[in-house]
């Protein structure tokens, strides 16, 4: 409002001034301002857009394309399944950045992009014109990564790696299993959003059965050899949880062969589980739309430039979050978030000539093994000519005081209130 | 009379100077601070980690110090300080300085 009015006078002081020069006031006002589109209202895309909303005091216009109506976090989502959270408690609206910002919050899904004439294309066939785009879709689930997975099976074995009703259905998949039964995960290959997420929801479903299913037993299929903080995970399951959780690598159990939603078996190799309830977390790639506007490599997620955060094969593009090559950087809300800091940065200079500094990257990860136990990993990078590189790193170690567990554990909520303000306003 | 005016304009130039060189510390540290706004609220509203809105500048200065020099605990805060050159904390506290905490 005050942006608006201060505006407003400055133009009046101009036209008072330059009374004689009358003609060239409805050029000036009439003038298009320059465009900033964004695909995507998760960490990375509300982040930026915002960003660029607020440092260019209405010099750009903001608009931001995104399906839902209430994003609810991917972060915390876990704490949601453990009973630390409540559902409504991770869910974020549009509206301050709407009115408070000014950002045209436009609930449809990004369908396409023209390149050449740079458009967006809508699924209801409007087309949104951009100078700059930032594309920021997050992740998408890749069915067949995982044989008899499909949409229909995570229905019945929800994969909950988008956050939101996936995350409610398999909240109620374990309050609803029999007592004393078996859960089975099977967690994605690398390279995957929040590498310790797994981990973090296995502890939060255990927590869930230590309170009201004291019997359940839990197994792990992990196609991976290793997981992120993984001694820490599994000193912690040893003290919370003992004899609950059994992790086997894919030397033990030869590789997932089929799951099968019907009968709730999961085949490897050397044996076949029967589930009571199951998560099963395919594989990943960027979110569609990226592949589509041919913006992935052959992996399927999208290669950028370290200091600007700009597609390698469109200048006139940024990639940010989970959906970007980000080297070492793991693929989380937080560096979403810083991500997108950069991307706002460069977009800015570009745009409307405002000052650009030299990007800056950090990301931490908190994760949260029992009641009061909270451990994280984090690093500080810097843009790199090639990639984003580490500069320094720290991780929390196996037999820390359970006062230093719940300060970390304190920590992660003041920072979940931190940076979900900082995105959505 | 002519050494007294020779002293007032030295005065103002470099008064002018130091006006110019905090604005654009403060400009630096607005830009630096949205690493820290990815935890720390600008609103100053806290719960878990500390408020940094409307600090005095020494303090702020005097415990960005200590994380780097180790004396503070906290990793994340360790490693974010020890990126930061002199200039860098200098501006963040001025930047920090300016905002104050939003009323409720």
């Amino acid at each position: 409002m005050t942006i608006t009015r201060r505006r407003f006078n400055v133009l009046t002081g101009a036209s008072a001034l330059t009374l004689g020069l009358c003609a060239s006031a409805p050029a000036l006002l009439g003038a298009a301002k320059p465009r900033a589109v964004i695909i995507g209202g998760g960490a990375g895309g509300a982040t930026a857009a915002r960003y660029i909303a607020k440092d260019s005091k209405g010099a750009i216009d903001v608009t931001l394309i995104e399906p839902t109506r209430r994003y609810y976090t991917c972060f915390f989502s876990n704490l949601y399944l453990g009973g630390f959270r409540t559902f409504d408690s991770i869910g974020h609206g549009y509206d301050k950045l709407a009115t408070e910002y000014d950002i045209n919050v436009v609930h449809d899904w990004a369908v396409s992009i023209d390149r050449d004439k740079k458009q967006v294309v809508l699924a209801s066939g409007a087309r949104v014109p951009y100078d700059r785009l930032i594309v920021a879709p997050g992740i998408d689930i890749k069915y067949d990564s995982v044989p008899g997975y499909s949409v229909d099976a995570a229905g019945v074995m929800p994969h909950a790696w988008k956050s939101g009703t996936q995350a409610q259905l398999l909240k109620a998949k374990i309050d609803g299993m029999k007592e004393g039964g078996t859960f089975v995960m099977v967690p994605p290959p690398n390279p995957f959003r929040c590498p310790p997420g797994p981990y973090e929801r296995i502890s939060m479903i255990a927590h869930a059965f230590k309170q009201k299913n004291p019997k359940a037993k839990i197994i792990i299929l992990d196609p991976k050899k290793k997981f992120s903080k993984q001694g820490l995970f599994m000193d912690g399951w040893q003290q919370h949880y003992p004899g609950m959780i059994e992790w086997i690598d894919p030397g033990s159990h030869g590789g997932i062969k089929n799951v099968n939603p019907d009968t709730m078996e999961i085949v490897t190799d050397l044996d076949t589980f029967k589930a009571d309830a199951a998560c099963v977390i395919p594989a990943q790639k960027a979110g569609t739309i990226a592949a589509l506007a041919g913006l992935t490599d052959k992996n399927g997620w999208c290669p950028i430039k370290p200091e600007t955060m700009q597609s390698s094969v469109d200048e006139n593009i940024h990639v940010i979050g989970d959906a970007s090559i980000a080297a070492a950087m793991p693929k989380s809300g937080f560096s979403a978030n810083s991500q997108a800091k950069s991307a706002a940065m460069a977009i800015r200079a570009a745009l409307i000539d405002a000052k650009a500094f030299p990007a800056r990257y950090s990301n931490t990860c908190w994760s949260l093994i029992g009641k009061n136990d909270g451990i994280k990993v984090g690093a500080k990078y810097k843009a790199g000519a090639e990639k984003i590189e580490p500069t320094s790193k720290f991780i929390s170690k196996v037999g820390e005081t359970e006062d230093l567990r719940a300060q970390t554990y304190e920590e992660s909520v003041g920072w979940y209130s931190g940076i979900t303000a900082d995105i959505f306003g | 009379m002519r050494s007294f005016v020779f002293i007032t304009l030295i005065g103002l130039t470099v008064m002018g100077s130091r006006a110019i060189a905090t604005e654009d510390l403060r400009a630096l540290g607005e830009y630096l601070a949205a690493e820290c706004f990815t935890c720390h609220q600008l609103s100053g509203d806290h719960n878990g980690i500390p408020s940094i809105i409307g600090w005095d500048t020494w303090a702020f200065e005097l415990v960005m110090n200590e994380y780097r020099n180790k004396e503070r605990d906290s990793n994340v805060m360790q490693t974010l300080a020890t990126a930061l050159s002199d200039e860098e904390v200098k501006a963040l506290a001025i930047y920090f300085n300016s905002i104050k905490p939003k009323d409720h």
